[in-house]
């Protein structure tokens, strides 16, 4: 019997498209501070609507941009351009999803090697998380897809328990509206937050895979997202006010302070979920680096590339863990926009490429 | 030479199971021929019977395997009408007008293989050969001992119907096709087993199954390389594609209603001679936490018992697990009374409490394979040995803490609640146990994710195993995670093709 | 094969984990109940309420606890020596209070807090006490023979915080005062008897400067109804010649700041539900004039509670009450143009009163 099932365009569903997009998005809330003493966190709830929005509308125009040019993903539009083009395409790719991926594990292994397991290697953190979604990696998008689902129920129905068992400490005198002086503040964020969002790369990879692979999809993503950082946000900045600027990750302070009834604990609730999203986030980019390999070099099995990138991420997630200055070059260059760069370079040269091409022909 | 020679055995052992070519040849003309050549087939085995008779003045035999034909039904209502008909004149005239003049039997086929003859022979039919015919007639006269039916052993309902299937594929067909009186219920029969020859059958409803599932089905059965094939448990790795998963998309029942319901929404039921168990695919994760119980009780019940089922599933597979991470990594999960408790029972323990969940869990584990094998006379044993083994003996010695009693107490009851998911638990809870013990929540909340993610990548000719929980489908939660009221339940029937996520065509994990 | 190898490096991969997680059993664990911190002859004491099954006061702690003290130049240091002598490692993620003592919270008072803020494991909601005593002597007294005194402690203080004779602080309400506008917050003042009995004198207010003040019980009140920390309080009014026992509990609460003729206004609506326990000079009358009356004297003494408190917060220009939050949010203006000192100062307070009667005892006629 034939072990090795061929390769099969599998269809994700739309819902749980949707979820995967809302659940890669989210990751970041869990390490939010709020950047201005002065105004709080409503200089990032602006900042963060605006960048979603404009997020959402990036989307579509490069969507529309494969369109126009036949392709129903991006690999898919470079792939045709020739075999170097397609090479350096993918190697680009390849490096901005790498990169996305450690900084996903180094961001939650600092975090969690700083509140909830203090005294902890993170660096075994970082190796776990990158085996664990390597094997979520090799299971396939489907399966890390529907997994979304549950886990975005779940998270909603914990930050409205952390919500309801914080109500009694709002005060809403902590919300102050950003002014002119506030606008300066709200763009650096706002560039920050739209360079930093590696999703819309993620989903033109993979918009010929979703059932209906229209920006639809991420717009419903990425807006339920914003919705939760609007909120989540306006939670934090009310119930915690000048607590919030001397703690680092005031949204576990927050979930620390929550007390509904006998559940008194709702941080480490929380964080269950939140190490969901971690998961999800580095399998689907774990995903994608295996499918960039998988292009340039097709006789390699799915389960040894899986295997091999699952262990380099151990590796390199281990190294980079493992010192402070390490950790902080790679987030640094990604907290600029490096990655934006490197995505949106990838896809306008591809898009110019195939015009090109498509002229050549009209005119022979 | 040696390793040449271990190397050849090696290969013989091992072989792909071959079907026999001798099985292929035809009956000879001659009586005796046949007979002698049929002896040689089956090695001059000792309950082969030939009774010799005469028919129409020429020679023949009933030829059969001892105990398994029904020898009043032969003498009374075969063999003696054979003598009262007037037959042709030549062999082959007399052997159709046997076939199509006289009806000695419900169930009669004509032959011309040694392979058939012996599969014929094997299954109890009493087969009639003429001298001068090359061809044979058996007689579905079967009188095997068979175990009665009775009520499933594995599948207990406090209503509905007592009858479990038996071993017989034909009795169990019967009971199927007593249930559902519609035209649409097809019943396709194969043989698998290169040696075995085994009777398996297909039952489906011809208006409700898709046709490309039926046709993967049936493709992969098929594909199937067995020598022997003894229980319906064997085909099941067959019947599923895709990477490993501790779960499986292929679910078992020994209760024909179930049977029926099934295939009434779509799937299709495999049935194996020889055993009471009929496979079902595709079967979805949630119906391990579905019983017909649900369905004749009332709809609030039926959804409490069902979320209590959920609860049950999640609280075996982490409890323990939990319990470690939580006393050794997060003091605080646990409440302040109950936390000073656990300290005071842990205080003087000889091991880590990693290791406690681990050996008495083990210690469940003997005990349980223990009870299963035990003859029932001696069965009351374990259940003493336990009770003083465990709850008491090993306390007093220091060797499992109070607490974690009770934890293995509760992990344990909540896992007979859904005992066709027990293979998964079991394993899954000691893996929950080693991870809470080194890597805190932490690393069980890792390894759920592993769980989820190694379920969710199931999918059985083309339906996704979790659904309709996801990918969701919020109108088929109606009858998975609750049960609304028989009225809306009958407006639309579920058809399993239809699912959200099932029309993907071909399956593949990419 | 090749699954069972797989299975095989998997197993051995996660055993070789063991030990790269803090994993520390339960039996190493010093449970910490209450943490006591004082300053004396230039060094921090540290004093541990510590759970411990296996000890019965053997080292001055009552019921199922421990005492254990350290001292050091920091409150980490201290922390440490703690580990050091016993062995075991501390846990206070079930810590039920952190007391302070008077001369830790003056200079030191910055130290103090960020170490309680740099722990991960105490709750950001962790009850924090005051005494103008030793905070050790307060963990040291054996509580009524109580099993973890700790948690008689905290009883009690939620019992007052409740009626409102004391403030209700906890780390993020205390940094959210220290670090405002107001650098103020208000504590709960515990005392001690002679016979080792614990009394809940008012409240301790951190003053700006880092000293502090402290406020009786019932001067407490009136703060207690403007920040809506009072769940009931219990009268005993003069009325017609006899003694009125009332129970009265705020319903409503609505504080909002506004400025008015250049100065800053603290406008407060409060309704209570007011159940009369007790009369002893005969009956009351179940009419429109008599539950007037009654809600009349019991707003009085509302009002007269309230203006003493404020007036006692203004006084010690303590913001506790978080006045100067709500100028900077609603009156920006009048709020960058004067400093906090002032503001507090010319702050004036308007209550608005409604008090329901709803029961006036079983004595009570019916309307005539």
């Amino acid at each position: 019997m034939n072990r090795e099932t061929p390769i099969v365009k599998n269809h994700i569903g739309t819902l749980g498209a949707t979820a995967l997009v809302f659940c890669c998005r989210i990751f970041y809330l869990l390490t939010y501070s709020p950047k201005s003493e002065e105004y709080g966190g409503s200089v990032s709830m602006l900042a963060f609507f605006l960048a979603g929005v404009a997020s959402i509308l990036l989307c579509t125009v490069f969507w529309f941009m494969l369109r126009r040019c036949g392709a129903h993903s991006l690999p898919e539009l470079y792939q045709r351009q020739g075999r170097v083009f397609a090479t350096l395409c993918e190697l680009a790719v390849l490096g901005v999803l790498s990169g996305s991926a450690l900084s996903t594990v180094l961001n939650f292994s600092g975090f969690m090697s700083s509140t909830v397991y203090p005294g902890a290697g993170a660096q075994v953190m970082a190796a776990a998380v990158m085996f664990a979604a390597a094997y979520g990696a090799y299971s396939g998008m489907e399966a890390i897809s529907r997994l979304a689902i549950p886990v975005t129920l779940v998270l909603l129905i914990g930050l409205a328990t952390a919500a309801a068992g914080i109500v009694g400490s709002i005060n809403p005198v902590y919300l102050i509206a950003p002014g002119p002086e506030g606008v300066p503040q709200v763009l650096e964020l706002f560039f920050q937050a739209l360079f930093h969002n590696t999703e819309v790369l993620l989903f033109l990879i993979l918009s010929d895979k979703i059932r209906e692979g229209s920006p639809k999809i991420y717009a419903w993503g990425a807006a339920f997202s914003m919705s939760v950082y609007q909120f989540t946000i306006l939670l934090v900045t009310m119930a915690l006010g000048p607590f919030a600027y001397v703690r680092s990750y005031p949204i576990y302070s927050m979930l620390a302070a929550a007390e509904l009834s006998v559940l008194t604990r709702l941080d480490m609730i929380n964080m269950v979920i939140w190490i969901f999203i971690t998961y999800i986030r580095c399998a689907a980019y774990l995903y994608c680096i295996c499918g960039c390999i998988r292009r340039m070099a097709p006789s390699w099995q799915r389960g040894h590339v899986s295997l091999g990138v699952g262990v380099l991420g151990a590796l390199a997630g281990s190294y980079l863990c493992g010192g402070l200055n390490r950790g902080l070059a790679l987030w640094e260059l990604w907290s600029g926009a490096a990655p934006f760069v490197l995505a949106a370079g990838v896809l306008l040269l591809s898009v110019c490429a195939a015009l090109l091409r498509a002229r050549r022909r009209e005119k022979e | 030479m040696l390793f040449k020679k271990q190397s050849q055995e090696k290969a013989i052992s091992y072989a792909v199971p071959q079907p026999d070519a001798r099985l292929e040849e035809e009956l000879s003309p001659s009586l005796e021929v046949t007979v002698e050549r049929l002896r040689q087939l089956c090695g001059e085995t000792a309950d082969l019977q030939v009774n010799r008779l005469t028919v129409a003045g020429a020679p023949a035999a009933f030829v059969m395997f001892e105990g398994q034909v029904n020898d009043q039904t032969l003498i009374l209502g075969t063999a003696s009408r054979l003598n009262q008909a007037a037959l042709g004149d030549t062999p082959a005239s007399r052997l159709e007008s046997i076939y199509s003049g006289l009806f000695m039997a419900g169930d009669k086929k004509k032959f011309a293989t040694y392979g058939e003859f012996i599969a014929f022979i094997s299954s109890g039919f009493a087969v009639l050969l003429l001298d001068g015919a090359a061809q044979g007639i058996a007689f579905g006269i079967q009188g095997f001992g068979f175990r009665s039916v009775g009520e499933p052993s594995s599948e207990n309902n406090l209503r509905g119907s007592r009858e479990g299937f038996v071993e017989p594929i034909r009795v169990n067909m019967s009971m199927i096709r007593r249930r559902l009186k519609t035209p649409s219920l097809c019943m396709q029969l194969l043989k698998i087993g290169v040696k075995s020859q085994t009777d398996v059958c297909l039952l489906y409803r011809s208006d409700y199954v898709d046709k490309r599932m039926l046709q993967q089905l049936q493709s992969r059965l098929e594909q199937v390389q067995l020598d022997n094939l003894l229980d319906s448990g064997y085909l099941r790795p067959f019947l599923e594609s895709g990477p490993f998963s501790l779960f499986s998309g292929t679910g078992v029942t020994e209760r024909p209603d179930t049977l029926c319901a099934k295939i009434s929404e779509g799937r299709i039921g495999i049935l194996v001679d020889g055993s009471p168990f009929a496979i079902v695919v595709p079967y979805l994760f949630s119906e391990h936490f579905q019983n017909m119980d649900d369905y004749s009780e009332r709809p609030y019940y039926a959804i409490f018992m069902r979320l209590l089922k959920y609860f049950a599933f999640f609280l075996t597979i982490l409890l323990p697990g939990t319990y470690v991470a939580a006393v050794n990594f997060h003091p605080e999960l646990i409440p302040d009374e109950l936390l000073f408790k656990v300290a005071q029972a842990e205080q003087g323990m000889a091991f880590p409490l990693m290791f406690e969940a681990l050996f008495i869990h083990f210690i469940y584990e003997l005990m349980r394979e223990a009870g299963l094998r035990l003859p029932r006379p001696v069965g009351h044993a374990v259940s003493i040995i336990g009770a003083l083994v465990i709850g008491d003996a090993a306390v007093t010695a220091g060797l499992i803490s109070t607490p974690m009693v009770m934890v293995v107490a509760l992990t344990t009851i909540s896992s007979f609640v859904i005992p066709s998911l027990y293979e998964p638990v079991a394993v899954l809870r000691l893996m929950f146990i080693l991870l809470g013990g080194m890597l805190g929540l932490f690393g069980m909340v890792l390894g759920l994710a592993f769980v989820g993610v190694n379920l969710c990548s199931v999918t059985v000719l083309g339906v996704p195993a979790t659904s309709p929980e996801t990918p969701l489908s919020i109108y088929s939660l109606r009858d998975t995670l609750l049960r609304v009221n028989w009225r809306e339940l009958g407006q639309q029937q579920f058809i399993i093709s239809r699912t959200e996520g099932a029309d993907m065509g071909e399956e593949g994990i990419e | 094969m090749k699954k069972f190898l797989s299975g095989v490096l998997c197993l051995i991969l996660i055993l070789s984990c063991t030990g790269c997680m803090p994993s520390v059993q339960i039996d190493r664990r010093l449970l910490v109940q209450g943490i006591g911190i004082d300053w004396t002859e230039g060094e921090y004491q540290v004093t541990l309420q510590v759970f411990s099954p296996a000890a019965k006061g053997e080292t001055e702690g009552a019921g199922s606890t421990d005492i254990h003290t350290a001292a050091g130049e920091n409150l980490a240091e201290c922390m440490q020596s703690v580990c050091r002598d016993t062995g075991r490692s501390l846990f206070l993620g079930n810590c039920r209070m952190v007391i302070l003592g008077a001369n830790a919270m003056g200079e030191n008072r910055e130290p103090v807090l960020d170490y309680l803020l740099s722990n991960h494991e105490l709750r950001p909601g962790i009850p924090l006490l005051f005494t103008e005593g030793q905070a050790a002597d307060l963990l040291k007294a054996p509580m009524d023979g109580a099993e973890v005194p700790a948690m008689r402690i905290h009883e009690v203080v939620s019992a007052h915080i409740h009626a409102g004779l004391c403030p209700d602080a906890t780390l993020l309400t205390v940094i959210q005062g220290i670090d405002g506008p107001g650098a103020s917050a208000a504590l709960p003042l515990l005392d001690l008897t002679e016979d080792d009995m614990l009394v809940i004198a008012g409240a301790a207010l951190l003053l700006p400067d880092s000293g502090y003040t402290a406020v009786a019980a019932e001067d407490w009140r009136g703060a207690a109804y403007l920040l809506g920390q009072l769940e009931s309080a219990d009268y005993t009014l003069g009325y017609k010649g006899g003694t009125l026992r009332v129970t009265v509990t705020p319903v409503l609460h609505l504080l909002s700041a506004q400025e008015e003729n250049g100065r800053p206004l603290l406008q407060l609506q409060l309704r209570l539900n007011c159940a009369v326990q007790e009369f002893t000079g005969g009956r009351l009358d179940w009419n429109s004039t008599e539950t007037a009356a009654v809600a009349a004297v019991v707003e009085r003494q509302a009002q007269q509670e309230l203006q003493q408190s404020f007036g006692l917060i203004q006084a010690h220009q303590a913001d506790v009450l978080g006045l100067l939050p709500q100028m900077k949010k609603f009156t920006p203006k009048l709020y960058q143009a004067h400093s906090g000192a002032w503001l507090l100062e010319q702050a004036e307070l308007k209550t608005e009163i409604q008090v329901n009667i709803t029961s006036l005892g079983s004595g009570a006629r019916a309307a005539a």
